[in-house]
């Protein structure tokens, strides 16, 4: 009894040992991918794709102030704070960049509106060091137009069609009064797997 | 690879958060354990008693929960919660050093793969919170909201000391576990709710082990109905992509309080009259805190209450009489299952055990065989759970302040139960099919039972390899990554006393197909609890090119739009041609802010 719960006392030590050990090397392992003052091959900086290799970018954004928003993937928490500097030629932007609050694999960075397909060069460097994370050479692509094409003059006062509703509930509004212009499939509420 | 991969970078990320957790649950779990040996001693396995005190742990944390929020609400005090956390540690130590000189003397292997399952169960749901920026769906913005209100400062509100007593009630037990957890470990709120949300997941199948081994005697058969539990249908997990998480959190307290009832009844003529009284107390206190995590598990109580009785009745009929019942049984269920198809609104009801689940289900139904044959008691009151589950989807109820159209059960909530009787059948099976084989020749001479249950084990597993996803599921996420940088946009741009309008739609999950109030359809349900700006939900397919639909949106005094960038949006298409009435703020690929510009 006594040798059967010894042997069970090392193979718990030894399991968790070995699990902490894991756990301190991959945690090494990660926080020197994190570093920024050591030599390692640079990082190329895209589009974010279904392979999830970050940093990535999102998208591109403009909002009512005439700034582009560019909206990155990190890592989490543990990325360093960066800036953006996007260079075409001898001409260079610099945009500031934080984290969402909250979420701190998400980083926008605000700064000039540039055109659309112009192949640009965006670096991301480290605030604290000013060392270069991440670069990438790539047009922007699908940048959302801030000032939206008016695509029929307005006809005020003579709706083309009847009202969707007379008057909009504040707290619980009731669909499906009159005739609305998309005609909803009614969508199944809490739906199993796709 | 990938799932452990990504399980491993979330215990990296979160390991503090995760650790806390499991150490919250740990002094819960033993108060059970040790609480519950003091009154059997060495009639229940270690293995049965680590099964019921890892259902257990939310009775004392949500005590504990509860007597910390009074604490603070009377008080008006920050922290507490840390103290009333070492007073259970000091608790469950007490009780340890009172009941350590029972020892169990069965063997500790069932106990070491129990733990060992729980670890994995708990390592594999990490992989869930590696895609997950938010909890899935409306209901987790909701329950969001509860637990942020519950964290609020208690100072501030002087009018009420239960301020979420008096708003919406919405099965306040999760929320309340949530909000003790984060204020002992000064965690944030979103994470806690992915990462409790994902270990209560992984507790749900450990206590089926304990009616199944204990009916059976067989440990074997009682992992099996664990591995089913856990494995075998894309149900209960997917109901984490719903958002259900209080519903989840009842499922482990509803299988505890069912095996205490089946404690109780087991040894009521055995057990000392203190240790019955001691028993019965810690029944009802479990049974209270079960319906006040959710208050549906009434009705599951009720329906095993009645399916038991029936069986005691039905048990004392002639056999002939007995065989009858029984295929008037069998016809009622298919007859519900006929009948449901034919309602669309419960059409997905067997999508996970008939659709997705097929293999599993029919392996159960095979087992089934044998579990009525060797123990009709369990088996025949399982089969008549089902069938009083189905049939309670029918049942209205009326009476109740603020519900209408209301059915004692609904569509999704059997649906995540449904593995629970399904689980006992398996493992009720199993261990028939192992004494049917022992009594036959050719059993006896090849060992088959032995291998029996690692055939049927490797079945369930094989299956869950190729089929089972750990995920979220594409169906029920309403947030991108773009709406987590619109939202934080907005919260440093808008003003404070901004109305935003949102997209919503219908909620429809009862038999009766009836409209059961608005939620939320894309990102934008997350504004006022991420924000603290007002929202105004508005029907997905509103017009807003109509001059009426602007006039009121003028009239209910609404200053934004939000189209949100996945889920059942507006229809931005609608906006952009009237510049002169919605002033685009924020545009992005697919989400857009606008303004209301243009009202008098």
């Amino acid at each position: 009894m006594n040798r059967k719960r010894l042997i069970l006392g090392i193979s718990i030590s030894v399991l968790l040992i070995l699990i902490i050990s894991g756990l301190v090397l991959f945690k090494e392992w990660q926080s020197r991918q994190a570093h920024v003052d050591q030599r390692y091959p640079l990082q190329r900086l895209a589009y974010c794709s279904s392979d999830q290799v970050t940093p990535c970018i999102v998208s591109f954004s403009l909002d009512s102030n005439g700034n582009m928003l560019v909206n990155f993937l990190t890592t989490g928490a543990f990325y360093p704070d960066f800036y953006l500097k996007i260079k075409q030629g001898e001409e260079q932007h610099i945009y500031s960049c934080q984290k969402v609050n909250k979420f701190a694999t998400s980083v926008y960075c605000t700064g000039a509106v540039l055109p659309l397909g112009v192949v640009f060069q965006f670096s991301i460097f480290s605030i604290k060091e000013e060392v270069l994370l991440a670069e990438g050479d790539f047009p922007i692509i699908g940048l959302a137009l801030g000032t939206p094409v008016v695509l029929a003059p307005p006809t005020l006062g003579t709706p083309l069609t009847p009202s969707t509703t007379e008057e909009f509930p504040v707290e619980t509004p009731t669909p499906g009064q009159g005739t609305p212009i998309r005609t909803p499939t009614p969508p199944t509420s809490y739906p199993n797997y796709p | 690879m990938n799932i452990l991969s990504d399980s491993l970078s979330v215990l990296i990320a979160h390991w503090q958060l995760i650790a806390g957790i499991l150490l919250i649950i740990l002094p819960c779990q033993m108060l059970v354990w040790f609480g519950l040996k003091m009154i059997f001693s060495d009639r229940l396995t270690s293995g049965e008693y680590y099964s019921l005190s890892i259902a257990g742990w939310m009775l004392p944390v949500l005590l504990a929960s509860i007597l910390w929020l009074s604490w603070r609400s009377f008080q008006r005090l920050e922290g507490g919660a840390l103290i009333i956390f070492i007073l259970l540690f000091i608790f469950a130590v007490i009780l340890f050093l009172r009941t350590r000189k029972e020892r169990l003397r069965d063997s500790k292997t069932v106990l070491v793969v129990l733990l060992i399952l729980f670890g994995l169960f708990v390592f594999l749901r990490l992989a869930f919170v590696s895609q997950a920026s938010l909890p899935l769906y409306f209901d987790s913005a909701q329950h969001y909201l509860i637990i942020k209100n519950l964290l609020g400062n208690p100072a501030s509100n002087s009018t009420t000391l239960f301020p979420w007593l008096t708003t919406v009630y919405y099965h306040t037990g999760f929320h309340l576990i949530v909000a003790f957890s984060v204020s002992v470990l000064h965690a944030d709120i979103i994470s806690t709710m992915l990462i409790l949300g994902q270990i209560i997941l992984a507790v749900i199948p450990l206590p089926v082990f304990f009616l199944v081994k204990h009916e059976t005697q067989s440990s074997r058969a009682g992992i099996f109905a664990v591995l089913l539990a856990a494995f075998g249908w894309y149900m209960p997990a997917h109901a984490v992509d719903w958002g259900k998480y209080p519903a989840l959190t009842s499922l482990a307290l509803i299988t505890f309080v069912l095996s205490l009832a089946y404690l109780a009844i087991q040894h009521r003529k055995t057990l000392l009259p203190g240790s019955n009284l001691s028993l019965n107390a810690i029944l009802f206190l479990a049974f209270l805190v079960s319906v006040f995590i959710h208050s549906r598990s009434l009705v599951i109580f009720g329906i095993v209450v009645l399916a038991w009785v029936i069986t005691t009745a039905w048990q004392r009929l002639p056999k002939l009489a007995q065989g009858i019942f029984l295929g008037a049984l069998i016809l009622g269920i298919i007859a519900e299952i006929f009948f449901i198809q034919t309602k669309a609104v419960l059409g997905p009801l067997f999508d996970p055990y008939v659709n997705k689940g097929v293999l599993v289900t029919g392996t159960v139904l095979f087992l089934t065989i044998f579990a009525q044959w060797a123990y009709p008691r369990l088996a025949f009151a399982s089969g008549l759970a089902i069938f009083l589950l189905l049939g309670s989807l029918f049942i209205p109820v009326q009476g109740l302040p603020g519900y209408i159209d209301l059915t004692l059960l609904d569509r999704p909530f059997i649906e995540m139960i449904f593995f629970l009787p399904l689980s006992l059948l398996g493992g009720l099976g199993l261990a028939g099919l192992e004494q049917s084989l022992q009594n036959t020749h050719v059993g006896i001479a090849l060992g088959l039972r032995k291998y029996v249950g690692i055939f049927f084990v490797a079945v369930i597993l094989i299956n869950a390899l190729f089929k089972y996803e750990v995920y979220p599921s594409g169906c029920c996420s309403i947030v991108g990554k773009d709406d987590l940088v619109a939202m934080d946009w907005m919260d440093k741009n808008l003003p404070a006393d901004a109305r935003i309008l949102t997209a919503s739609t219908e909620m429809r999950v009862l038999a009766t197909d009836s409209f059961q109030g608005s939620v939320g359809g894309d990102a934008g349900i997350w504004i006022n609890p991420l924000t603290d700006r007002g929202t105004i939900p508005l029907p997905y397919f509103s017009d807003f090119g109509q001059q009426t639909t602007f006039d009121s949106l003028c009239k209910i005094g609404a200053t934004h739009i939000y189209v949100g960038e996945t889920g059942l949006t507006f229809d931005d298409t609608k906006i952009t041609p009237h510049p002169e009435w919605y002033q685009i703020l924020l545009s992005m690929p697919k989400v857009k802010v606008y303004q209301i510009i243009g009202c008098q």
